[in-house]
């Protein structure tokens, strides 16, 4: 696999005893081993179902189905349930690799979790609100990402 | 009647306002209004504008109970409706008044009325002794966290912008925070636990103060103060 080349992905449905992800490649190359590396990382996440979170110096597991978005702040990262602020150790970077594919750069500072968005309502400038299932919590999205966030949102939703 | 009470008043106001001078000047186009004009001396297009701006202007002023500078535009509505003024009373000079005298004195009467007025001392105070601390955000879209662990007193100036205030470690809050909002123009959205009570007293002049959500009457109080110029503050509970 060099560097470059456009990769097959499909899946295939066998009665093997558990699910396993084979890459099956000509050699081993960087892109072998970064992909390698992405796919473990995405597994170890979605098997995690749950983040570590801070509030009042305590210690708190919050499901990532509960999280709306997070968003950084005069340094510092927050997350966003539906009626709680938490903090996290994490660069907001940092999580945009880590956290599962629902969860999308919306602006620069900002990571929302598409699965709970109800709504976007787009201004003329092209920013606009984004609101979110069961919460009186809403965010931002800046014009930039508007296009990446739509698609993103389609896809896992019928039309 | 569901319509109204849905949009702020602030935007009535001004949607009215730009409505009747659409129509106005519809009206003055087909020549409709010209003989009503003639009755005060004839009055121009450009009259209208400025005249129906600093009337919402004073009349803002007076909702609000500030008296203030109210002065400054009563003069400058006068200057521009002097001749007006002069051919209603049937005066052959039409300069009534020299237009810098009478500017100067209102200024310099509405600087008087504002030192002598408490609430304005009491304001210069306030950013001088430094108690809690400000933040600003003018045009653009801002959040602020307040840290509830040394929270006593915050205050918020946002100006034709979006600001979102949210609290953390929120078990830390006991009641009897001050959280001073100064918003002009803007919106303000205000995160607060519905366990909270809230004690709100914010000058509110054309603008909107709305809650969603129910509070605790019996939880910690939070203060809400400060003033809401032709803009919208959200209080939602969550």
């Amino acid at each position: 696999m060099k560097g470059g080349e456009a990769v097959r992905v499909r899946t295939e449905i066998s009665d093997c005893a558990e699910d396993e992800v084979v890459i099956r490649c000509r050699e081993r190359t960087d892109s072998t081993d970064a992909i390698e590396s992405s796919i473990k990382r995405l597994v170890g996440m979605l098997s995690k179902r749950e983040m570590v979170l801070y509030s009042s110096n305590a210690e708190y597991y919050i499901p990532f189905c509960e999280i709306l978005y997070f968003e950084s702040n005069d340094g510092k990262v927050y997350a966003h349930t539906s009626r709680s602020v938490y903090t996290t150790d994490r660069k907001l970077f940092e999580l945009g690799e880590m956290l599962p594919p629902n969860f999308v750069r919306v602006s620069k500072s900002t990571i929302a979790n598409i699965d709970l968005i109800v709504s976007l309502r787009r201004e003329v400038v092209g920013n606009g609100e984004i609101y979110f299932k069961n919460s009186e919590k809403k965010t931002y999205f800046s014009r930039g990402y508007y296009k990446d966030l739509r698609e993103k949102i389609q896809e896992m939703r019928l039309r | 009647m569901k319509f109204f009470k849905e949009i702020r008043l602030s935007k009535i106001f001004w949607g009215l306002g730009f409505i009747l001078l659409a129509v106005f000047l519809l009206l003055n186009a087909f020549g409709v209004m010209t003989p009503v004009l003639n009755v005060i001396g004839g009055v121009s297009v450009l009259q209208v504008i400025l005249g129906l701006f600093l009337i919402s202007f004073i009349i803002s002023r007076i909702i609000r109970l500030r008296f203030t500078f109210i002065l400054v535009p009563l003069s400058l509505l006068f200057m521009v409706f002097e001749t007006n003024v002069a051919f209603v009373l049937g005066m052959e000079d039409e300069n009534i008044i020299n237009n810098w005298l009478l500017l100067g004195c209102a200024l310099l009467v509405s600087i008087g009325i504002s030192i002598l007025t408490p609430k304005s001392i009491k304001f210069r105070k306030k950013f001088k002794d430094g108690k809690g601390t400000t933040k600003h955000n003018q045009f653009g879209s801002h959040a602020i966290y307040i840290d509830c662990a040394k929270f006593a007193e915050q205050m918020i100036y946002n100006y034709l912008g979006e600001y979102t205030v949210h609290f953390e470690n929120t078990e830390h809050f006991t009641g009897g925070a001050l959280l001073n909002v100064y918003n002009k123009l803007g919106s303000v959205v205000i995160y607060v636990p519905r366990e909270w009570n809230i004690n709100e007293h914010i000058d509110n002049n054309l603008g909107d103060v709305s809650y969603s959500g129910q509070s605790d009457e019996n939880g910690p109080t939070l203060i809400l103060s400060g003033s809401n110029e032709l803009g919208e503050i959200q209080i939602k509970f969550i």
